[in-house]
Parts: C-alpha cells; sequence; structure tokens
C-alpha cells in the first residue's frame, strides 16, 4: 500500500473501529484495576463538603433534590450515594425530593436513599423522607420557599406529610440548611435563580461535566456555594469522606478513554500534516 | 364534732387528690419553670400582609432536648379579639435554641396577638407573656429591586422606539449570519438531490423561547420548500408544538400555492422521552437519508447523537440552540451553527419584518447599555480596591440583584 | 376571535406577570396561578399519552409500515401503568423492578452513546487545519489531561482550570447576556402580540 494511502486512511479511520477501540477501553479498567488514578479533592467540592459538614446531626435537615433522569444516572447516582453517606455516617438528616419533569428522577431518589440509609440504620420519616416529585421545577420551588406542605401534602409513600417528623420543623426554605441539586439540565441553574436569590437558600450543585461549565459563573459570584462536576467530582467527595465508591472505579475508565481519544487526534494530525507536505 | 368541722376536715383530706378529678392539665401557678419570655413577633417584610414572623427562644429552665419541656405551643387570637386558639406546635426536643414560624394567610392590617405555652412533661404547662396586637402590613412595592425596575423599563422602552423608528421606515442595518444565510442553500441542495429536508424543532415546550424562535423558522423554511415542491420531515418531541408545527407547515404550503403537496404525516409525534425522540430521528436520518438536517431550538444531550448521525449520512447540517453547553458538539459536528440569540433574530433576519428588526435592534442597543454598565462596574471595582474608597463601593450597591421577599 | 382571544389572555397573563415581579401585594395572585399552571402542566402529561395512543395505535390498527413495534410500545405503556395502579411504587415491587432493570439500562445506554459519538466526532473535527483550530485542539487536549490531575509537572491541570475559568467562562457569560436579552425581547414580542408563531398559523 503506498504512504498516500495509508495517510489517507489514517486520516479517515472508519468509525467502527473507533468505537471497537473505545470499548475495549471503558471496559478493560473495570477488570483489571488499572491505570492508577490520583484525585485531589478541587476547591469546589471541598466547599460544598463544608457546606454539609456544618450541618448538626439530628436537626434541620439537608435537602437533596434529584433533578435527573436514568441517562444521567451513570454520572449522578455516584455523587448522591457519596452525599448520603456522609449525611447518614454523620447523622445528618435527609429531606430528598425530585424535580425531574417526567419522574423518573423520583423513581431513582426511591432506590437510592432508602438503600444507603439502611447501611447506617437510619429510620424513614425520621432520619430521613422523600416527599416524591413534582414536575413543573420552577413552581415548585417558588411555592416551596412559602409552605413546603402546600407543594408536598403527601411523601412519595402516600404518607401525609403533617404525620412525618421530620418535616414537623419545616414550613419553608428558612428552616432548610441548605440543598444540593443533582442535575443534568439547567434545573440546577434554577436552584440558583429562584430560591437561591429570592429566598437566600444555600445551594449546591452536583451536576454532570456538560453542565458544570455552565454553573461556574454562579459559583464565582457566590450564588452556588459548592460544585460537584462529574463523575470526576464523585470521586472528590469519595475521597474527601474515604468512602470509595462508583465515582472513583469509573475514574480509571475515564482516564483510558480520555488518552485514546488523544491518541486518535493525535494519529489524524499526524497522517494530515505529512499529507499536507507531500502535497 | 360540729359538722362544719367535719366538713373542712374531709375537705382538707381530699385536697391532695383534687387534681385527679380535673380533665385538664393545670397551668401551674407560680410555675416552676420560667416561661418564654422573649417572644418576637414581626411583619413579614416585602409582601403581601398576609403573614407575620414569630420566633422565640427556649424556656431558661430548658436545655436544648434535655429538660422537662415536651412541647413548646403557639398560640394566636385574630382580628376583634377572638379567643386564643392553638396554631402550632413545636417540639422540644429538636436541636438549637430557637424557634421561628411564619403564620400565613392573615389578614392585612388586622390585630393579631400571641403567647406561647410551655408544656411539661408532668402534664402541666406554662403560658408566657401575650405580645400584640400586631397587624402585617401590605406592601407594594419591592424595594429592594429598584435597580431591576430601572433597566427593565430602559429595555422596554429602547424597543418600543426602535419599533417605531422601524415603521417609520428609518433603515436598520443587521450583520450577516451565515447560518442563516446557509439555509437556503441547504434547502436548494435537497430540491437537486431530489431528498427530503429534516427540520428538528428541538425538544423544549412551546413555553421555551427558542422553541418559538424555532417555529418562525420553520414557518419561512416550509415555504421556501413548498415552493421548490419538495420535502420537509419535522419530527416532533413536544405534544403541544407537534399541532402548532403542523399548523405552521400546512399554512406555508398553502400560502406557497402548494397545498395539495402538503402530507400531514411527515409531521409527525414521536415520545416525549428524550432518547427515545433521539433514537427515531436519527432512524429516519438513516431511511430517509435527507439531504439538510436544520436542527433549530432547544437541546441537551442528544444534541450530538443527532449531529454525528446526520454527519455519517452526508446531509448538510445547520444547527442552532440558545443551550451553552450543546455548542460545542454542534460546533464541531455540524457545517453551520446559530449561537444563541442569533437565533432569535432569524425570525427578523429572514422574514425582514419591521417590527421585528425594530426589537432586535432594540435588543442589541440595550446590549450596549450593558456594556457601558459592566466596564463603570469594573472600574468603579477595581478603582475601590486599589483606593480603598467607600464611594466606589457605591456602584457596586447599586448595580447589585438583592434577594429577600419576592 | 380565534386569534384575538389567545393574543388577549397572552397579554393580560404577561404584563401581570411583569408587573407582579415588583408589587408584593400581587403575590397570593401569583401563587394561585403558580397552582393552576401545575394542574395544566400536569394535564400536558395526559396529552402526551394520549397523543402515543392515537399515532401507535393509528399505526396498529392500519398494519402499516413496522407496526408491530408500535404495539410494544403501547404494551409496555400499559404494563408500566397497571403495575403502578395495582401494585403501587416501593420497593419490591413489579413498578420498581421494572424500572431498575429495564427503564434505567435502557436510558443510560442511549446516553452511553455520545462516548462513542464524541470520539467520532473529536477525531473528525480536531484537526490543525487553521489557527482558531489548533488552538481548539491544544485547548482540548489540555482540558482533557488536566481533568485527570495528570501533567502535574507540566501544570496541566492548573492550565486546564484557567482554560475552563477564564476564557471559556469569558464567552459564556457573554452569549449568556445575549440569550437573557433575546429571551427577554422575543418575550416582550409575545406579550406585545408581535410575535404569534406560538398560535400556529398567527392568521385568520
Amino acid at each position: 500500500m503506498q504512504f498516500q494511502e495509508i495517510l489517507r486512511l489514517l486520516q479517515n479511520i472508519d468509525r467502527r473501529i473507533i468505537y471497537s477501540v473505545l470499548f475495549v477501553a471503558v471496559t478493560f479498567p473495570f477488570y483489571i484495576d488499572w491505570p492508577p488514578v490520583r484525585i485531589e479533592v478541587s476547591r469546589e467540592v471541598e466547599d460544598a463538603y463544608n457546606v454539609i459538614e456544618s450541618i448538626p446531626p439530628h436537626s434541620n435537615p439537608l435537602m437533596i433534590s434529584f433533578d435527573y433522569d436514568p441517562a444521567s444516572a451513570a454520572e449522578l447516582t455516584p455523587m448522591a450515594e457519596a452525599v448520603l453517606h456522609h449525611c447518614f455516617s454523620r447523622g445528618i438528616r435527609v429531606l430528598a425530593i425530585s424535580l425531574q419533569y417526567s419522574g423518573l428522577g423520583a423513581g431513582i431518589a426511591s432506590d437510592v436513599v432508602p438503600r444507603i440509609a439502611a447501611e447506617y440504620g437510619r429510620k424513614q420519616n425520621v432520619d430521613w423522607a422523600f416527599l416524591g416529585f413534582q414536575p413543573n421545577a420552577v413552581i415548585a420551588m417558588l411555592q416551596m420557599g412559602e409552605d413546603f406542605k402546600k407543594t408536598f401534602p403527601i411523601d412519595y409513600y402516600g404518607t401525609p406529610v403533617n404525620e412525618i417528623p421530620l418535616m414537623e420543623p419545616i414550613q419553608n426554605y428558612d428552616q432548610i440548611p441548605a440543598v444540593i441539586t443533582l442535575a443534568s439540565t439547567a434545573v440546577g441553574e434554577y436552584w440558583a435563580v429562584y430560591p437561591g436569590s429570592r429566598y437566600g437558600l444555600k445551594v449546591l450543585a452536583g451536576l454532570t461535566a456538560v453542565y458544570t461549565a455552565d454553573i461556574q459563573p454562579f459559583y464565582q459570584s457566590g450564588q452556588i456555594s459548592g460544585i460537584l462536576g462529574g463523575l470526576k467530582g464523585a470521586a472528590e467527595y469519595e475521597k474527601r469522606i474515604d468512602k470509595i465508591g462508583d465515582g472513583t472505579a469509573g475514574m480509571r475508565s475515564q482516564k483510558t478513554v480520555h488518552y485514546m481519544i488523544i491518541l486518535f487526534i493525535v494519529i489524524g494530525n499526524i497522517a494530515y500534516l505529512l499529507s499536507r507536505r507531500r502535497g | 364534732m360540729r359538722p362544719c368541722r367535719i366538713a373542712a376536715t374531709i375537705s382538707i383530706a381530699l385536697l391532695p387528690f383534687a387534681s385527679l378529678t380535673t380533665p385538664e392539665a393545670q397551668e401551674l401557678n407560680p410555675p416552676s419553670l420560667p416561661p418564654v419570655s422573649d417572644l418576637s413577633v414581626e411583619d413579614k417584610p416585602l409582601d403581601a400582609g398576609e403573614a407575620l414572623k414569630i420566633s422565640f427562644s427556649r424556656s431558661p429552665g430548658d436545655p436544648a432536648g434535655h429538660g422537662p419541656v415536651t412541647r413548646y405551643e403557639l398560640f394566636r387570637s385574630g382580628p376583634g379579639g377572638t379567643e386564643f386558639v392553638a396554631v402550632k406546635s413545636f417540639q422540644a426536643q429538636q436541636a438549637g435554641n430557637r424557634f421561628s414560624y411564619e403564620d400565613l394567610n392573615l389578614r392585612p392590617g388586622r390585630d393579631y396577638a400571641y403567647f406561647v405555652r410551655t408544656h411539661l412533661q408532668n402534664g402541666a404547662y406554662v403560658d408566657g407573656a401575650r405580645v400584640g396586637p400586631v397587624a402585617p402590613i401590605r406592601q407594594w412595592f419591592f424595594t429592594n429591586k429598584f435597580n431591576t425596575l430601572i433597566t427593565t423599563a430602559l429595555f422596554i422602552a429602547l424597543v418600543l422606539f426602535m419599533i417605531r423608528a422601524a415603521k417609520q421606515g428609518r433603515e436598520l442595518f443587521i450583520r450577516k449570519i451565515a447560518g442563516l444565510d446557509a439555509i437556503d442553500e441547504a434547502v436548494g441542495r435537497c430540491t437537486e438531490m431530489g431528498k427530503p429536508t429534516l427540520y428538528v424543532p428541538g425538544i423544549s415546550t412551546i413555553a421555551d423561547v427558542a422553541t418559538i424562535a424555532s417555529l418562525n423558522i420553520l414557518g419561512q423554511v416550509a415555504k421556501r420548500i413548498a415552493s421548490y415542491q419538495s420535502r420537509i420531515l419535522v419530527p416532533n418531541r413536544d405534544p403541544i408544538v407537534f399541532p402548532v408545527t403542523q399548523d405552521v407547515v400546512k399554512l406555508a404550503f398553502t400560502e406557497a400555492g402548494y397545498p395539495h403537496n402538503y402530507r400531514p404525516d411527515d409531521i409527525y409525534f414521536v415520545t416525549n422521552d428524550q432518547f427515545a425522540y433521539a433514537a427515531a430521528v436519527c432512524g429516519t436520518m438513516v431511511r430517509e437519508r435527507p439531504g439538510a438536517n436544520l436542527l433549530l431550538g432547544m437541546f441537551a444531550a442528544e444534541s450530538l447523537v443527532l449531529a454525528e448521525t446526520g454527519a455519517s449520512v452526508g446531509a448538510i447540517q445547520i444547527a442552532g440552540t440558545d443551550a451553552i453547553s450543546q455548542l460545542p458538539f454542534f460546533v464541531t459536528a455540524c457545517d453551520y451553527t446559530i449561537i444563541g440569540e442569533e437565533l432569535y433574530a432569524a425570525s427578523a433576519y429572514i422574514g425582514r419584518e419591521t417590527s421585528l428588526l425594530g426589537s432586535l435592534k432594540g435588543q442589541d442597543y440595550f446590549k450596549a447599555v450593558c456594556i457601558v454598565l459592566i466596564v463603570i462596574g469594573v472600574l468603579a471595582m477595581t478603582l475601590g480596591v486599589i483606593l480603598e474608597g467607600a464611594p466606589f463601593n457605591f456602584v457596586k450597591e447599586m448595580l447589585r440583584v438583592r434577594s429577600t421577599g419576592g | 376571535m380565534r386569534i384575538q382571544l389567545p393574543l388577549l389572555i397572552c397579554a393580560i397573563v404577561g404584563i401581570f406577570m411583569a408587573v407582579q415581579y415588583f408589587v408584593p401585594a400581587l403575590l397570593p395572585i401569583y401563587n394561585r396561578l403558580n397552582d393552576y399552571l401545575q394542574i395544566v402542566y400536569a394535564f400536558s402529561i395526559v396529552l402526551g399519552v394520549a397523543s402515543v395512543l392515537h399515532r401507535h395505535g393509528g399505526k396498529v390498527q392500519k398494519r402499516r409500515k413496522d407496526w408491530v413495534y408500535s404495539l410494544a410500545a403501547i404494551a409496555a405503556m400499559v404494563l408500566m401503568m397497571l403495575a403502578g395502579f395495582i401494585e403501587g411504587r416501593g420497593s419490591g415491587t413489579l413498578f420498581q423492578n421494572l424500572f431498575n432493570a429495564v427503564l434505567l439500562p435502557v436510558q443510560a445506554t442511549m446516553f452511553a452513546l455520545l462516548a462513542f459519538y464524541l470520539a467520532s466526532a473529536s477525531f473528525r473535527a480536531f484537526r490543525t487545519r487553521s489557527t482558531d483550530a489548533t488552538v481548539l485542539l491544544v485547548a482540548a487536549v489540555i482540558v482533557m489531561i488536566g481533568r485527570l490531575d495528570d501533567g502535574r509537572s507540566l501544570a496541566i491541570p492548573d492550565m486546564a482550570r484557567w482554560i475552563l475559568n477564564t476564557p471559556n467562562l469569558v464567552a459564556k457569560r457573554a452569549i449568556l447576556i445575549g440569550v437573557g436579552l433575546g429571551m427577554a425581547s422575543t418575550a416582550l414580542k409575545v406579550v406585545l402580540g408581535i410575535e404569534r408563531s406560538y398560535l400556529g398559523s398567527g392568521k385568520e
């Protein structure tokens, strides 16, 4: 095969070859615990940790809003689990809701929260409660600023909120020390714009990596107090609470995939430059 | 012994048992525990006059969660001095020494009074001092939004002024937007190749401004396609947007003079699940092999799936979205990308209607005002840091959007 | 009337919403309208179900191309609805099991496709065709390596952080301001009745 033909092929590698190599790069690290990853806790994650850490145990609950659907579960559920481990291990109460419009976030929350709570022997409606979902996120956020019980008259399991001991002192955002929104859409931003600005609620954001860059202006202006960004953010939080989970495990795959993509880009560019030089 | 002395002796003997016959708990007098003494009742600021903010501290004899108190109960007397009724109960075991509550659904300007009853473990209670009358006051302006009001009024005035100027015949310049100019080229290419044009109006609802902008472009594009007697496919994700797109395309074909070429099956609703919709549209791209893909509207994670599949079938791709996070994917995978507000300008750019052009220019002039304010703010903040001067902080305070209320 | 009535409703409600933002005394009406909006939103879910049934039901009834897939879609929808209504949604119910075993992996799989598309798009797009393209390529490589906390000796994580937090944010903020003004302008046009595309034809 002529060199020029080789260069042309290298510039136009078949998609199927790229996809096959990518598949191996993603799955391989799960079986062999390689490559090694070093995780340093960033300032954004440290700030988020400090906000949650400052909540007194057995007092007013941290609100966790599951605003993502199953498509983003691989990236955001490790984050949710890390935060829940942090809360339940310290006795911080948790109030879970979901503002993911189709209710799929509620399905995820109804699985994740009880499962992690059970590991620490935390009681439903005393140490944690899950109020269910509301379809219109902005309206629900504004309503909760006035009256929680009006927005969620019953919880996800059908219990009237008036009968939930954890909800007894909770009227509106004044009694909530902070909210962490786990979102894959602009809903994460709405928490800062509506409850954050209007009611002074402290907002933490756990977002997919794509949206993390969008939320930085809010963090820099202080409207958001901490950010967990993507799978790396989950891995950093796991490191901070000293509990390894899916976030850290996924970072190995992320490393191999990143380097694989860089390798393909380099190959393509070398072939491109060589073919240009040869005219 | 005289009968009266016998009666008195019996009464005294029975006295310790008197409380057992009383169904209600007794107020302790004198109280063995100090009552709540710092009950505070204030008007909630910046509201419709329907709420009062109430707060109080624990009784001094009740250390947090470990004292003889079971709960605190807030009582309220309504307008006209009605009887006190319990409105809220607070468990004493909660952490912290301060309790707060917002009493809602009150009547503006009417007097209310409150006191706090401290319930003890032995069933007794102690009442605190009454506070009131306090009336919730209705406010008529959010005083913390004055700067927002000024800028909003300025914006509306600029837009209306420019619309009027445009209607009076003033020439308004709009720079070239390559992506919008390419739409004609793309539609022409499709017609030459005998292939349909695929138009994706985004995944959002009719309430989204990007969807409204996309529908504007759809009307113009559908008219061009109708005049070329070509075909347009419009898969929809939202069930409310779907009939609107049907109507828009049908009217376009009618106005172009080819109502018989309109195919209702080409404008269809798929599903409102994000990735199921993306999969369906990808399937359409692979089967129908459109000559051009127009991806205009609000998109989320499925943007790259759509753009890459479109690139793989060899279609010319023009994408436009206001979702900033999806722009990099469109830029890498599409031939032309319409960024952010260029999408909103499309209706004015393509149709050249005077009122739309005027509003676009008004928006641009307001952007110039924003730039000036940003420069002033940055200079003031920088000088404030260098010179440690209070006057420069005044600029910061003037431009800041405050929270609390509304 | 078909056009005038929606325009009038839009104008009245739009102006009220703008005014109430500055007037606390109007908050009760605003809260009541929000309650109504929640109900309307819930009805749109009903509309979605009806649309799916109409479209796929029509395909099954007329035995159009790929009608079997439409039958599968309807069957899946009915199964989930019945499972939820009969047994409820708690842990261990059929509804929750179907959600965890079918819906969750299916949606995650579709999202996972993005990784493959990203790889092929990056390979195709990141070429040193021009100065701009070269800058884009170098920035992308630095950010990809920096996000892994590798290359510390070359300060790559710090460079990646700077790229994300400075030039990237500068551009994003500028676009955000433009988008915000564009949205406000479009909303104003909708309220004033200048923009009528949401009505469909916009004409009588």
